[in-house]
């Protein structure tokens, strides 16, 4: 559905975004996730056609994004900012979105306006940063995207309708078979709702996997050995950080499997408890190893 | 049609075209007032053929004033949105990069010309009423007013249009309507500073830059040379008042490049440069050149109005009357040129410098 080939982008001769290749599968939800000025919104920016990349390309179903109106259709874009219709009741917005789109399927957006209940009449200047957000979020699901990219999208949302927000939008992705790439901070929203996450850092991709895939392979472990630990044990690739706590070793491996499970026993491991990393563990451990 | 105009842009357009059309609206109503005021008080108290001359519907029309309206409106109207906002919008939207701006094109002429025409037909009403009045007078009458109102259509889409791709090239929205205009003063400052002290010596230059003054402040007048008692004088000819229909075309065929020009900058423009002052590196280079030879300009003459009144000091009276007493009025012409001379060959020099200098002053700043 959506493929990025070695996309770069650099701004005033920094790079903001070096050779990122991924691939998003039709249906998929994909969470972006990394620090801040990791190249999130770069990315996002680059894949909606908005930066031009300085190299590479981005095609969606096959084609180039690349000025591409007709492409640009089936997508929606709910950007990290949200004021170009400002000065714009609600109402003339959504005149806007019939004249643009042609798929705006305006009994869809007044079917989500019963659940978030904005004022239409106001203008959107007069909404706050979290309805603001939910407008745009109302538009770019009326227009049934194939591919739906969003920044920051519950940033600004109360709890209540944070959770009203993923719920619908998870149900779109099972009904429609929407495409969604969703970059946030709030690791334990996209937890709930992603089946595929890409760590960003300093513009380069750290991490690309299904979420299940992450967990069973990322794993923190207490270890305690019947005697010492085997030299050089701390040092072992399998690990991304280790911590000793008396006879008691705490590890996290991005690569944890039978084979490393059986690797430790053999060197003389007594006791192994497994234990599930949160996706915010995960990305902590990632950027900082 | 779809690559070319968008409907949906169109109508984020709808405020734009509505203010543009009222201040327009306004300009035609004070010329009609001004017109029908005069032709009903003149009618009342005058013959025709005494008033047919000067309150014509055309006339009231008058260039100049359109010129500057129409230049603080549409500026006033493109300041309206914030260019980096409405390009970090548009460019994720389904219509390609041309129908931004043909749409755009589109909206302005639609605002000049529904004002221009409503003017016409209200004015063309008055003198069809009135056609036992005015006799014969009443086609020539016709055929002015309309030909007046096609000539200013076309000029106001030639501002119209100058001014989007003077847009085009700025990002930053005060700047992108300030430069414009330091630059249009600045190009005027130079030349009326360099008519006086380019050398006769170099005379080709020097009546080139008689040309394009008079062309520049004279708009709608071309100088023409004549040879009369072996010396080269000009007369001036108003080319718009002579031929209103073939001056339109030409306006509007120059507002379909410069249109032509506008989307092509326009496919190049990178959104993240909108809120940059230079969108694209030539228009820094222009900035650069046309300041450098401004500073060149100024620069060259302070100092030789300084070293004028320091030699005349010395000299213990003026130099210009020092020339005369010792040379004769020819003689000091002479000497005068051979000195502008000296000042225009240095300016070459003066400019590489300036310009160097102020490219290092700004790579400087950058890397800050």
């Amino acid at each position: 559905m959506l493929q990025v080939i070695n996309v770069s982008k650099s701004f005033s001769g920094k790079e903001a975004i070096k050779n990122i290749n991924l691939e998003v599968k039709k249906g998929t939800i994909m969470g972006l996730v990394g620090p801040n000025g990791a190249g999130k919104s770069t990315l996002l920016r680059t894949i909606v056609d908005i930066y031009d990349p300085d190299c590479g390309k981005i095609q969606v179903n096959g084609y180039d994004i690349k000025d591409n109106f007709e492409l640009k259709q089936a997508i929606g874009y709910v950007a990290d900012r949200n004021d170009f219709f400002n000065s714009y009741k609600i109402n003339d917005i959504v005149k806007y979105y019939k004249f643009a789109y042609k798929n705006f399927d305006i009994d869809k957006f007044y079917e989500l306006n019963a659940v978030f209940e904005i004022p239409l009449n106001k203008k959107l200047s007069k909404l706050s940063k979290g309805n603001a957000s939910r407008v745009a979020f109302m538009f770019s699901m009326s227009l049934a995207p194939e591919l739906l990219v969003l920044d920051e999208p519950t940033s600004g949302l109360d709890p209540i309708v944070k959770r009203k927000f993923l719920q619908l939008l998870v149900e779109d992705v099972s009904e429609r078979g929407t495409t969604v790439v969703i970059s946030s901070h709030n690791l334990s929203d996209l937890e709930s709702i992603c089946d595929q996450v890409v760590f960003l850092n300093d513009g380069e991709i750290l991490k690309d996997n299904t979420l299940d895939n992450l967990k069973t392979s990322m794993k923190k472990l207490q270890i305690i050995f019947k005697d010492t630990a085997p030299s050089g044990f701390e040092c072992w690739p399998e690990f991304i950080n280790v911590t000793k706590l008396g006879r008691s070793y705490n590890i996290v491996t991005d690569n944890y499997s039978e084979e490393l499970l059986a690797k430790l026993k053999d060197n003389g491991a007594l006791f192994i408890e497994e234990l599930n990393l949160t996706l915010e563990d995960m990305l902590i451990l990632a950027v900082e190893k | 049609m779809n690559k070319y105009f968008n409907k949906a842009l169109f109508y984020t357009e709808k405020k734009n075209i509505l203010a543009s059309m009222s201040a327009y609206g306004i300009c035609y109503a004070i010329a009609l007032l001004q017109f029908s005021g005069n032709f009903f008080a003149l009618k009342r108290i005058s013959k025709l053929s005494n008033i047919t001359d000067y309150t014509t519907p055309a006339y009231t029309l008058n260039f100049m004033y359109f010129f500057f309206f129409a230049f603080c409106i549409t500026t006033v109207v493109y300041s309206y949105m914030e260019k980096d906002k409405k390009y970090y919008f548009m460019l994720t939207q389904p219509y390609s990069r041309t129908s931004i701006i043909v749409t755009k094109t589109i909206s302005f002429i639609i605002s000049i010309i529904v004002p221009a025409v409503i003017y016409g037909v209200i004015s063309f009403l008055i003198l069809a009423f009135n056609k036992n009045y005015l006799g014969s007078n009443f086609g020539k009458l016709s055929v002015e007013l309309f030909l007046k109102l096609f000539s200013i259509i076309a000029i106001l889409v030639l501002l119209s249009t100058l001014l989007q791709l003077f847009q085009m090239v700025f990002g930053k929205m005060i700047v992108g309507v300030i430069f414009p205009v330091i630059y249009v003063c600045m190009i005027f400052l130079n030349l009326s500073l360099m008519k006086n002290f380019v050398s006769k010596n170099i005379n080709g230059l020097r009546t080139a830059i008689e040309y394009i003054n008079i062309f520049l402040f004279s708009p709608g007048n071309l100088q023409v040379g004549e040879k009369s008692f072996s010396t080269l004088s000009f007369s001036t000819i108003n080319y718009i008042d002579k031929c209103y229909f073939l001056t339109s075309i030409i306006l509007l065929l120059i507002s379909a490049i410069l249109v032509y020009a506008a989307v092509k900058l326009n496919s190049k423009i990178k959104a993240e440069n909108t809120s940059d002052i230079f969108m694209f590196r030539f228009s820094e280079v222009i900035f650069k050149v046309i300041f450098s030879l401004t500073f060149t300009i100024i620069g060259s003459l302070i100092i030789s109005g300084l070293l004028y009144y320091l030699y005349s000091a010395v000299l213990g009276m003026n130099y210009s009357t020092y020339l005369m007493n010792n040379y004769g009025i020819q003689g000091k012409e002479s000497i005068e040129h051979n000195l502008y001379l000296v000042l225009d060959i240095l300016w070459i020099p003066m400019f590489v410098f300036i310009y160097k200098l102020f490219s290092k002053i700004m790579n400087g700043r950058r890397i800050q």
